[in-house]
């Protein structure tokens, strides 16, 4: 079992669940993930599944309405679904990282939001960021009013990803000098929904625009505390991190095994191009990548379970997921040769995927910066 | 040795910027969402000669030589991948070999229409287990009376399905002893001819508006005066047109790495990411210097080539230097700008996406990455070897 070794203290219940996850990917959604990817649209049955293995709620305390798992649990199902289907796994965090956990976090007094999105009746986006998806609090112009006992929001969300069919929005506002969290329904007076666009990769969820104009809200939809979502946001933006390293390693480790199963069958100048230094090169780039960064994500994800500070961890988990998926897909794909650049082959595929953990989340350099400004002295 | 293109030269790229702007880049997200053959361009730049450069004006050409094919051919690429690689499989594969290798005949019959791009041209060489050893090859020519009859399966035939002529690569000397590369003929073939059948249009991540067919040859009937060349040499034929098209590939990630670079430089100052103008990042402003000092190196490296080509010098390490770096550079560029350009730059509105998946092809093409490794090594412990004996 690939994921075990990494729990000794497994409990029965993971053990149960991770290897329903992993019966379920290997066996079902691995065959899927190219029409998902062509169709741009995870099949209704394939979502039914996904929600009644549990995994949208899988880290969310019992108490909470979650399943209870701890985060290490959480992310070995997503580095398992990844490797699967890259989109089917940020699908899973999208609505888990992006949605139900600052909900449950923060709390909302309308607990339906939560219970639909935690049993996948209802899909879920977060509108967190502007601008280019940064996310710094700082950048963030929509604003929140409270007036004559109702919410309004005002502003412009762009590039917010999510299930084309998403029914709530998790939106971060302005609201005096700090910064506030509501559940807004698509269906709301005031809200004008761009449509889904196309996109190079992870095809299964889509980008779009959401314009609110003075949309009016229940009290009852406000996220934690007036004002205070800073935070929030910000605990958001981390869990956001290292859900992308993890589904960083599920390309890594796809990429890796199916270059590995290619090059072993694929035969030049009378050899199997494994035979070939070069291609046990490029071979190695998604090896290395896979174990530095799975090892990265399992720090943060102890961390987290243990109420450490795992920002930073996060960055540098992301940073390096992106940089390393990226060139892990780019060599595979080379692997391929000719066969790299059909459709008709795995590689291209995780080639577009790969591109998105790097660019999520507001970017490399910004990232790096971050990074940096953690270790220059106050 | 003035780095710099001179009026003539000028002039002929001004030409080309303009006809791509106008013609061939309006037209290029359209062309990748709807898989659509560039066959009207064609006719256009047949008509301005840039389906002949290499090849005289007495018979149609503009016979603008290797360097200003590269400066028509950029232009190109960097408003349509798909339009260049079918100009250049046309170009190096097609043209340049019927002027260079065939007899006075086979260029009547074939070279005013190959000129004007009434007739497309293609090149069947890689067969499902000939790629990178390209001279491992099954298919077979035998001789039947004055005729060949050809039998093999041919993979990846750009334009393939759209070409009237091409150029087939198959086995003359059948004893099992003879060397690979000294055991293949090239032959001119009429694509229409009996016994050719085609694939499926192979679906791709890029280059969609370029087609690319498996090709089935089932006793292909082929004159013997359709010998391209000398018989059992056309493995070298296949290699020299090779070192022409490989410029050629490192001109088409020129062009498109100078597209992202580009599209970046236009883009940038309207975006903002945390509050902050990019175009005014440090990071943002530092990552478009490195894109662009690298498109530069590239082109400089290809115009040597070219040029080395052109007089005839040895330029086999120049061509594979130039497409070894220019390829790769350009995939980086292109990664790099969808990256910078954030959600916006994945996303199909952008042209950032495009650029991605289409240069992708670059560094599998006309001998992959690793291919121009090997020829380059190989040539530099051949130059130590030789500077020692002299
Ligand atoms: C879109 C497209 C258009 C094409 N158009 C044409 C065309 O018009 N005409 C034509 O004849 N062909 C065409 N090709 C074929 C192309 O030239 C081949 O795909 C290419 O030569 C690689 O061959 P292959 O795909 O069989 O890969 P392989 O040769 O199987 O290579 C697989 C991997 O092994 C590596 N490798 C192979 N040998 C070695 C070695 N000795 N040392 C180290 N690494 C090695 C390769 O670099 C690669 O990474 C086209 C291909 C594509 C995808």
């Amino acid at each position: 079992m690939s994921l075990h070794y990494l729990f000794p203290a497994l409990n029965e219940d993971q053990r149960m669940i991770l290897d329903s996850v992993e019966v379920f990917c290997a066996g079902e959604l691995i065959g899927r993930a190219e029409s998902i990817d062509h169709a741009a649209e995870i099949a209704p049955e394939v979502l039914e599944q996904i929600a009644e293995l549990g995994l949208l709620a899988i880290c969310i305390p019992e108490e909470q309405g979650g399943a209870g798992f701890d985060q290490a649990s959480y992310h070995a199902a997503l580095i398992e679904m990844a490797r699967a289907s890259a989109t089917c796994a940020l699908h899973v965090v999208l609505q888990c990282s992006g949605f139900l956990e600052p909900i449950a976090r923060g709390g909302c007094a309308e607990t339906s939001v939560f219970e639909a999105a935690a049993t996948g009746t209802a899909m879920a986006a977060l509108a967190a960021f502007e601008g280019e998806g940064g996310f710094d609090a700082a950048a963030i112009s929509a604003t929140l009013t409270e007036r004559d006992g109702k919410l309004v929001l005002d502003g412009v969300k762009e590039n917010v990803v999510g299930p084309a069919d998403a029914s709530e929005f998790l939106v971060f506002a302005r609201e005096g000098a700090g910064i506030s969290a509501v559940v807004v329904p698509a269906d709301a007076a005031g809200l004008v929904l761009g449509a889904p666009l196309d996109r190079l990769g992870m095809r299964g969820v889509a980008a779009r625009s959401l314009r609110f104009d003075g949309l009016e809200l229940p009290m009852s939809r406000r996220v934690g505390l007036a004002g205070e979502a800073a935070g929030l946001l910000e605990e958001t933006a981390t869990r956001l991190m290292i859900a992308l390293a993890s589904i960083g390693v599920g390309i890594m480790q796809a990429a890796r095994d199916c270059g590995a199963r290619y090059a072993t069958e694929r035969q030049q100048f009378r050899r199997p191009i494994a035979d070939f230094e070069a291609m046990r090169e490029r071979l190695a780039t998604a090896e290395i990548g896979q174990a530095a960064v799975l090892n990265l994500v399992f720090s943060a994800a102890r961390g987290l379970d243990e109420g450490a500070d795992v920002a930073q961890l996060a960055r540098i988990a992301k940073t390096l997921a992106g940089e390393f998926a990226m060139k892990a897909a780019d060599d595979v794909l080379q692997v391929y040769g000719g066969y790299g650049y059909s459709q008709e082959y795995p590689a291209e595929r995780l080639y577009r995927d790969a591109r998105y953990v790097a660019l999520a989340l507001g970017g490399d350099a910004a990232t790096r910066c971050a990074i940096a400004a953690r270790i220059l002295p106050e | 040795m003035l780095f710099q293109l001179d009026d003539a030269l000028l002039a002929l790229q001004q030409e080309a910027r303009e006809f791509a702007r106008t013609e061939v880049a309006p037209q290029a997200a359209r062309r990748d969402r709807e898989k659509e053959f560039p066959a009207d361009l064609m006719t256009q730049v047949g008509a301005r000669g840039w389906l002949g450069c290499l090849v005289p004006r007495s018979w149609g050409g503009s016979d603008i030589g290797n360097i200003g094919q590269a400066v028509v051919l950029e232009e190109i690429a960097a408003a349509c991948a798909s339009t260049h690689v079918t100009m250049s499989v046309h170009n190096s594969l097609m043209s340049t070999p019927l002027k260079k290798y065939a007899s006075a005949e086979l260029q009547q019959e074939f070279l005013p229409k190959v000129v004007t791009g009434e007739w497309l041209g293609a090149y069947l060489l890689t067969e499902p287990g000939a790629g990178s050893d390209a001279a491992a090859q099954k298919t077979t020519a035998v001789r039947d009376g004055d005729d060949w009859l050809i039998n093999g399966e041919k993979m990846w035939i750009t334009t393939g399905d759209m070409a009237r002529v091409g150029i087939v690569f198959a086995r003359t000397d059948l004893d099992p002893a003879a060397r690979d590369a000294k055991a293949v003929s090239a032959f001119v073939v009429d694509m229409q001819s009996p016994g050719i059948s085609f694939g499926k249009r192979e679906p791709k991540l890029g280059l969609r508006g370029s087609t690319t067919v498996a090709i089935s040859l089932k006793d292909l009937r082929v004159p013997g005066k359709n010998l391209l060349g000398e018989l059992h040499r056309g493995f070298n034929i296949a290699m020299d047109l090779l070192n022409g098209g490989r410029i050629g590939i490192a001109i088409q990630g020129i062009g498109i790495g100078r597209a992202a670079l580009e599209l970046a430089l236009d883009t940038v100052g309207g975006l903002k990411r945390n509050g902050k103008d990019l175009a005014r990042s440090q990071s943002v402003q530092f990552r478009l210097a490195d894109m662009a000092t690298r498109v530069d190196a590239a082109r400089l490296l290809a115009y040597r080539a070219a040029e080395l080509r052109d007089h005839d010098l040895p330029h086999i390490k120049e061509a594979s230097m130039a497409k070894l770096f220019a390829t790769r550079m350009a995939n980086e560029v292109c990664r790099e700008v969808v990256e910078l350009l954030g959600e916006s730059g994945y996303g199909a509105a952008s042209a950032a996406e495009r650029l991605m998946r289409d240069c992708r092809i670059c560094e599998l093409y006309e001998g992959t990455t690793e291919i121009q490794k090997l020829v380059i090594a190989k040539q530099l412990f051949a130059d130590r070897a030789a500077e020692e004996k002299a």
